[in-house]
């Protein structure tokens, strides 16, 4: 191979003033230097070899902050040709002993007082002092016998020998005569911390904190304080340690060479490249001093991570089980994230353990497994989706039947996946296991509700108030239960049954916070009783019961019932409120409201409602909805006249959102949009609101909306996607594309893209009007009008009329 | 990482009564308000495996390999401290008198 030709570096260049300080601004010492000793050779101006000197002085320091300090005390010779003062003389002294010449840095300390700082003279006896304890005594010939460093040098070692041989006494004695100024004081307080170490850790560690960072002693410290930390600690920082200071703290810990040697190989083989593999044969071949079982606890442990170390394992420690087996591989498998293939180890795993069921724990670890299945399942986010689950759940169960969170997971399960029959299977089994949980009373009573079985679910709910009287949730179930059922029963004509049951129901609201629905219903019981109002429905039901015959009239007792009536619409919160009460209450007995309504002489029934008013009547159209009265569109329709008034009262953004979103869900349109509209009043161009106004608008029906409010909402999703408002981004998207996957009427974000209009036509072309499903229809006539207004001619198509929209379907 | 079994001192095979008992044991050593975080790892250890479903658990289902420091600290036990010789104190000082670092 042909060598390079090497190209000389230092051919003379020429230079001038302005070059040359232009190389020592921008910090090109080495080149600054050069340039320099060329222009003080022409002429040994003053200013040049000033700079000069610099250039070798900032020279120097760049060196020797990299740590080259034989090099960086060179250069500070070679400029003391140039220069004869003695600037930075103490660090150029520092440097000579940091570059191992002692000797000459010891006389310049002695020869050069004159010229040092006063402050730096400590520092650097210090650090021969340090150099004495360290064995260089060659240094000690440098400083008269009368020096200081000389005289305590002599004291520090009788200590030093002292402590080593364990005579604490002599070695304190010594120490103590040792002045605080003197240049061992930093020896003197780690030699003080190392007598203490094993007595009083803490109180060494402090000693040795006082040790300055700036201190020759500053690492020695810092590796005794190494000795005092955890085990974890100390392992990390060992491995950075040279053969000596191992050795030190291995005295230090009462470890033995054998030990020290262990240590390093195990800290080599973990940071080997495959050092699972490397670990396992190390502890392998150290079982003598580890302990077959720690060892082998060891190894085991390892396998997940490293499963081709089964046959090595199987080779020191014997054969595994097929359990373990099982379980190293699907454990190995789940940390690689291939969850399907843990999930087989883990089944075979199961499999194994039921063939051995009287094994001791095996019908527990199975059902263990089978709930990990589960909760691998999780993982996936697949639960609801995975068929097995059920099965595993109930088989756990069946292994270990004292697990509540499965019984509550299975419950979930079917609910989920609407299969009623198991739904209530294992609610029923849950209960019997756990008569007094309340988490499981909480699912029966919801269960019980939603077979409209009240009586169960107010029995179920006295149960888990026994358990645990301050719960909220239990109370307004056991409450609704009885309401409910003593509806059932007023709808039968069984006034007595329904008294009794309202009065259990009182029983569950506290005296300070009565809702006044208990008022109501007994008054609308009563005013039937007394045959004041009736049932639209169950005229002919009630004349079959001697119970439901009503009795004549008496002037007191309709007085009485109107009182009632009068007291819970007050506790409803009076106006708006109990008169909304009253209605959905009436009308989920069957009556008409326009019957009871007239009887309340007196009420204020068309005030301006208050905002508060406003917003607490929210929460109860909320709380209805969330019991399942469906009729709550109409019950509002009856109250619209106060709504619309109250459009203009002041509510906040949140306040405003929240009464849209509730007429939106009741789907009155009008009195969305009035309230979407003085929303825009105040926040102009609020997406959520021109949503409302524009969803209000078209009566929630996308084709009844305009092109330019289709692309207004266009505009203003992305706008609320831009501001993070995903909501309202959301609720926008999903009115835009009500047929999720399937042919959607726009497109929204893509409608620019026009290539394929054509192509669209033809095939729509093909296609009969008549045939189309509505999705396609609504597409078609999207289509047609947007090539209208494009300028398009489009041809002739018979629509066919549309069917009105379809109404969601009621519930209740 | 140290196993639970490690941090409440207690063999794989310890009873529920056995584990409560050296939790106590433990809390009254490092109390919350005086040494939070191994309080913290104290009660993190306790609820792993406090009963048998959860100690049988730790066992199936745990994948990290042991810490290596756990299983040295077991082996390294035996020793007594010693007093390094006047000679090993004068060589470990002039190993860390000679790094870079110590400046």
């Amino acid at each position: 191979m042909r060598k390079k030709k090497k190209i000389p570096h230092n051919r003379p260049i020429e230079t001038s003033p302005a070059l040359a300080a232009d190389l020592l601004a921008k910090g090109r010492y080495k080149e600054a230097i050069e340039a320099y000793k060329q222009l003080v050779k022409k002429q040994p101006h003053e200013e040049w070899q000033a700079a000069l000197a610099k250039a070798y002085l900032l020279r120097a320091q760049t060196l020797a902050d990299k740590g080259m300090y034989k090099e960086a005390a060179v250069l500070w010779e070679n400029r003391a040709n140039w220069c004869p003062d003695k600037e930075l003389i103490e660090q150029y002294i520092y440097w000579l002993i940091r570059a191992g010449r002692h000797i000459r840095a010891a006389h310049l300390l002695t020869e050069s007082t004159e010229h040092l700082p006063p402050a730096a003279i400590g520092p650097l006896q210090a650090q021969f002092g340090a150099l004495l304890l360290a064995g260089a005594i060659e240094v000690a010939e440098a400083f008269p016998e009368e020096a200081t460093l000389v005289k305590h040098y002599a004291l520090v070692k009788e200590a030093l020998g002292a402590y080593s041989q364990g005579d604490d006494k002599i070695a304190e004695e010594s120490l103590k005569q040792i002045p605080f100024r003197s240049p061992y004081r930093d020896f003197r307080t780690i030699l003080k911390a190392l007598f203490i170490i094993n007595a009083d850790p803490n109180g060494a560690r402090q000693l040795l904190d006082k040790v300055p960072a700036e201190s020759p002693y500053a690492h020695f410290a810092k590796l005794i304080r190494m000795a005092g930390q955890d085990f974890e600690s100390l392992l990390d920082g060992l491995s950075q340690l040279g053969h000596r200071e191992q050795a030190f703290i291995a005295h230090l810990k009462g470890w033995d060479k054998a030990q020290l040697k262990l240590i390093s190989t195990l800290l080599q083989a973990a940071t080997k490249q495959n050092s699972h593999k490397a670990l396992m044969e190390v502890v392998a071949a150290h079982q003598h001093f580890f302990g077959e079982s720690d060892s082998r606890q060891f190894c085991l442990a390892l396998l997940p991570s490293y499963p081709a170390g089964v046959k090595f394992y199987e080779k020191t420690f014997g054969s595994l089980s097929a359990y373990d087996k099982n379980r190293i591989a699907a454990l190995s498998h789940e940390r690689l994230g291939h969850l399907l293939k843990a999930e087989k180890h883990w089944r075979s795993h199961v499999e194994s353990l039921k063939q051995h069921p009287k094994e001791k724990d095996n019908a527990l670890k199975a059902a263990l497994i089978l709930r990990h299945l589960v909760e691998l399942a999780e993982k996936r986010g697949e639960v609801f989706d995975d068929v097995d689950v059920p099965d595993f759940l109930a088989e756990s169960l069946r292994l270990d039947p004292d697990d509540k969170s499965s019984y509550i997971k299975l419950i979930q399960w079917y609910k989920h996946n609407n299969d009623q029959h198991n739904y209530n299977k294992w609610v029923d089994t849950a209960v019997k296991y756990f008569p007094k949980e309340s988490d499981i009373l909480l699912i029966a009573m919801e269960a019980a509700t939603r077979k409209t079985a009240f009586k169960k679910a107010a029995a179920f709910a006295k149960t888990l108030l026994k358990v645990d009287p301050i719960n909220i949730k239990a109370r307004q179930i056991a409450r609704s239960s009885h309401l409910s059922h003593a509806r059932k029963l007023i709808k039968s004509g069984k006034y007595d049954s329904a008294r009794n049951e309202l009065e259990q129901a009182a029983q569950f609201e506290k005296p300070s916070q009565r809702s006044g629905v208990v008022q109501i219903n007994q008054a609308l019981l009563e005013l039937q009783a007394q045959g004041v109002v009736k049932p639209k429905t169950r005229k002919r039901k009630a004349k079959k019961t001697t119970a439901a015959v009503a009795k004549p009239k008496s002037t007191g007792d309709v007085a009485q019932a109107v009182e009632l009536l009068q007291e819970g619409i007050q506790l409803a919160g009076g106006g708006l409120l109990g008169q909304f009460r009253t209605i959905v209450e009436s009308k989920s007995q069957s009556l008409n409201p326009s019957d009871i309504l007239p009887l309340l002489s007196g009420s204020k029934k068309n005030d301006l409602p208050s905002r508060q008013e406003m917003l607490e009547l929210v929460s109860l159209i909320n709380a209805y909805s969330e019991e399942g009265v469906t009729f709550l569109a109409e019950a509002v329709k009856q109250v619209k006249a106060l709504l619309q008034k109250a459009v203009k009262l002041e509510f906040s953004p949140d306040e405003m959102l929240s009464i849209c979103q509730c007429f939106k869900k009741l789907e009155h349109h009008d009195l969305l949009t009035k309230f979407a509209e003085q929303a825009l009043k105040c926040w102009p161009e609020r997406p959520a609101f021109v949503f409302y106004q524009i969803y209000g608008k078209a009566k929630g029906i996308i084709w009844q909306i305009s092109m330019p409010e289709m692309d207004r909402l266009k505009e203003v999703a992305e706008k609320a996607d831009q501001q993070g408002d995903k909501r309202t981004f959301l609720m926008i998207m999903e009115f835009l594309n009500p047929i999720g996957g399937g042919i959607v009427p726009f497109a929204p974000f893509d409608d620019d893209d026009f290539d394929d209009i054509e192509a669209e036509m033809e095939a729509l072309e093909n296609m009969d009007p008549e045939n189309m499903t509505p999705a396609e229809l609504m597409k078609f006539i999207n289509l047609l009008s947007r090539l209208e207004d494009m300028g398009i001619e489009v041809p002739d198509f018979d629509i066919p009329i549309f069917p009105s929209p379809r109404q969601k379907p009621k519930k209740r | 990482m140290k196993t639970p079994f490690d941090i409440l001192g207690v063999t794989e095979d310890a009873t529920d009564e056995a584990i409560k008992k050296a939790y106590l044991q433990k809390v009254r050593q490092y109390p919350p308000e005086r040494a939070p975080e191994q309080f913290q790892n104290i009660r993190a250890a306790f609820e792993a495996i406090k009963t048998r479903h959860q100690r049988l658990k730790y066992q199936l289902f745990h994948s990290e390999p042991q810490s290596l420091n756990t299983l040295l600290e077991r082996g390294m036990q035996t020793g007594t401290p010693q007093r390094p010789t006047e000679e090993l104190f004068t060589q470990t000082l002039a190993e860390s008198l000679n790094r870079k670092s110590l400046v």
